[in-house]
């Protein structure tokens, strides 16, 4: 009888022990269910950029073993709004996408509270407060990144004005454009606090022959003109053709020359020394927080339980060429910023329960090209 | 001649007055040579891809692939560059362009759809090809000795032969009488023997020479092409066709060659006086549509105010008795 009573007791707690041993197995090897992302994205376009903004949102997605939806889009309001409605009937789970202007975010939050589907924006802040306030208290809105655009703008102002710069030229996106329009702002506040006299600002370049023309332009009006910033421009080869067209007129070096986003080819200028300074990088690893938002939504585990989860993501400033060419090998190259084995084990709360707003900033706040290199050099 | 001089004196006040204004609104910054001389540097390239539009859009084809093909030659020029040197440049640009040309003039031949639409399509088409050919960057750069033609003064050079050679082919060909007679009235051109489609065809490949032209100098002054997609590239085009419709009102007092040429040189003050004037691009846009509707109202309308002024004299005559 005793006996039988202790193989009762070593069964039963074997029993609990392995069901407790089983449901530990079930929590690490599970996945989620399967989902779908919708991305309205130009993939048509070659800018390795632009490419890698769609490689950065990918491996987020499929970080979590879901899949990216993509439809071709022109980034326009009108455009994007037919894209959401394209991706609905797609019968996707979430759709990231990169606003035109705060006035269609209202429209797209309907759409998609209709069908039932989370959105979330990359790149862009919503700047009017009443529809950030209809926005924030959308259950539909997973949230987006967005960098501190006026900030960025003001201080690279400064630190032009810094190297010597009194009077400034400038070259920006579309007017309208919440990033074009809050770069503008902080453009204005910089040169106010640093003395510099912005002469001309020239917006929606998109070709190179228009941006040789507005650069001999201001080296015809404007003698005086002794720096030229780039606040963003969609153009292909923007710092290339200022510079051709400095060289032409005997200014290259003499005219200092910034630019807020990166590209591809600053570190020749920046070893010729006739470029000096640009912030960017946040065109990598802002469309990847953004997508790991919405997925970590989709997934059922928000990284903030209440409202949207908003990052802003840094900005990182390049000066010299060695930086520029780490730049383009590991932020343009095929992979993205994080591997979907890292985006995994440190951004999907799914598997790693420690993940908060806490945990994110600090991640963000150690996100750098040398942090990139050291991660993925081999 | 004394007709040729007073024509001559009112096709150069347009620029003229054009600059007069500007230069009392901003002395300081208008009144230098170099001012001058930006803006006639700056007119040369959209004149050249403006002669590469004319020939089409006097037979009555509406062109929208102007800018993907300028770009797919740049782009093979630039390619053939790195290559061949020089010689690639100015062979690939030239021959890709009079051979892209000649597709979309063969299309526009075969496929009979209004030019509108096939061209609308085709530009897409052209883009991605631009984009594929462009490569990993969405661009391509040339070494800076190959960009000799982009800085005075070869670029003059250039221009004036083109020009010499537009003069030549708008003024003394068969194609020229032909391209007049189908952009009058295509179907009485038809009837009457012409061959409208080979007509516009030829407006195609000629322009094509034009095109390339222009895509050479654009590689070379700027060093680097871009590619384009999402119809980006049909920006490039309304400049130069702005410039053919002005030009088009001004051939009554001077050669189309000439009046491209002034129409252009006319929007670059205006374009370099307004930002001079520190006014904001967006109002740039503002006053070249009114500076065309202006100059366009005024001549298409001359000889009406012509006949008001008399009227306007006979009435005070008849007063006066």
């Amino acid at each position: 009888m005793k006996l039988k009573k202790i193989t009762a007791c070593v069964l039963a707690a074997t029993m609990t022990a392995s069901l407790f041993a089983g449901m530990g197995v079930q929590a690490e090897s599970a996945d989620p269910e399967p989902f779908t992302i919708g991305f309205p994205w130009d993939t048509a376009n070659t800018d390795p950029t632009w490419i890698s903004i769609y490689n950065n949102v990918k491996a987020a997605v499929e970080a979590a073993g879901g899949e990216l939806v993509n439809v071709e889009t022109d980034n326009s309001a009108d455009g994007l709004i037919d894209n959401v409605s394209e991706l609905i009937s797609r019968d996707v789970d979430g759709i990231l996408f990169m606003p035109a202007s705060d006035s269609m975010l209202p429209t797209v939050d309907a759409m998609c509270a209709d069908a039932g589907v989370y959105w979330g924006t990359i790149f862009r802040t919503i700047s009017d407060e009443d529809i950030q306030e209809a926005m924030y208290s959308s259950d539909w809105f997973a949230g987006g990144c967005h960098e501190d655009d006026e900030a960025c703008a003001a201080d690279i102002v400064k630190s032009m004005s810094e190297m010597g710069v009194t009077d400034l030229g400038v070259i920006n996106i579309a007017k309208g454009d919440t990033s074009s329009d809050l770069r503008d702002k902080g453009a204005a506040e910089g040169a106010e606090e640093a003395g510099v006299n912005i002469l001309n600002t020239t917006y929606d370049i998109s070709v190179t022959t228009d941006m040789t023309k507005t650069i001999e332009s201001y080296i015809a009006a404007y003698p005086e003109m002794n720096g030229i910033l780039v606040l963003g421009t969609y153009c292909e080869a923007a710092i290339p053709t200022i510079e051709k067209a400095l060289a032409d007129h005997n200014k290259a070096g003499e005219i200092k020359v910034g630019r807020i986003d990166f590209e591809s080819s600053l570190g020749d200028y920046l070893h010729e020394g006739t470029f000096h300074v640009s912030y960017g990088g946040q065109q990598q690893i802002d469309p990847l927080m953004s997508a790991v938002i919405l997925v970590n939504k989709v997934i059922g585990t928000p990284i903030v339980e209440e409202g949207p989860t908003n990052i802003i993501t840094p900005y990182l400033e390049l000066t010299s060429a060695e930086e520029a060419a780490d730049f383009n090998d590991y932020f343009l190259g095929d992979e993205a910023v994080y591997t979907a084995d890292e985006i995994k084990d440190s951004m999907i709360k799914y598997y790693n329960a420690d993940i908060d707003m806490d945990y994110m900033d600090k991640l963000i706040a150690t996100f750098s090209i040398a942090d990139v290199v050291s991660r993925h050099s081999k | 001649m004394k007709k040729f001089l007073i024509n001559t004196l009112k096709t150069l006040s347009l620029p003229v007055i054009v600059y007069l204004v500007f230069l009392v609104i901003c002395f300081e910054r208008f009144s230098n040579w170099n001012c001058v001389y930006t803006i006639f540097l700056q007119s040369i390239i959209p004149t050249i891809t403006a002669y590469s539009v004319a020939y089409g859009n006097i037979c009555g084809v509406f062109d929208f692939t102007i800018g993907s093909r300028l770009i797919i030659s740049g782009v093979i020029g630039g390619l053939l560059a790195s290559k061949y040197g020089m010689a690639g440049m100015i062979l690939g640009a030239l021959v890709s362009a009079v051979a892209v040309s000649a597709v979309t003039g063969i299309l526009n031949w075969y496929l009979r759809i209004p030019s509108l639409v096939l061209t609308m399509g085709l530009t897409m088409i052209f883009e991605i090809a631009g984009t594929r050919l462009a490569g990993h960057y969405g661009f391509v750069q040339i070494d800076t000795k190959y960009a000799i033609f982009g800085s005075s003064p070869n670029i003059v050079i250039i221009f004036l032969l083109a020009a010499a050679l537009f003069y030549f082919i708008f003024n003394h060909t068969v194609f020229s009488f032909h391209m007049r007679a189908v952009g009058s009235n295509e179907n009485v051109a038809k009837n009457s023997g012409i061959k409208t489609d080979l007509v516009k065809l030829k407006s195609f490949v000629y322009g094509g020479i034009f095109l390339g032209t222009a895509a050479i100098l654009t590689l070379s002054q700027s060093g680097s092409v871009g590619a384009q997609t999402n119809l980006g590239s049909v920006t490039i085009v309304f400049k130069p066709l702005i410039s053919i419709l002005l030009a088009l009102v001004l051939q009554r007092i001077c050669d189309l060659t000439v009046g491209i040429f002034i129409a252009q040189f006319s929007l670059n003050i205006i374009f370099i006086g307004l930002i001079a004037a520190g006014l904001p691009d967006t109002f740039q846009n503002v006053v070249l549509g009114f500076f065309l509707l202006i100059v366009m109202i005024l001549f298409q309308n001359s000889d009406r105010i012509e006949a008001l002024r008399e009227k306007s004299k006979a009435h005070h005559r008849a007063a006066e008795e």
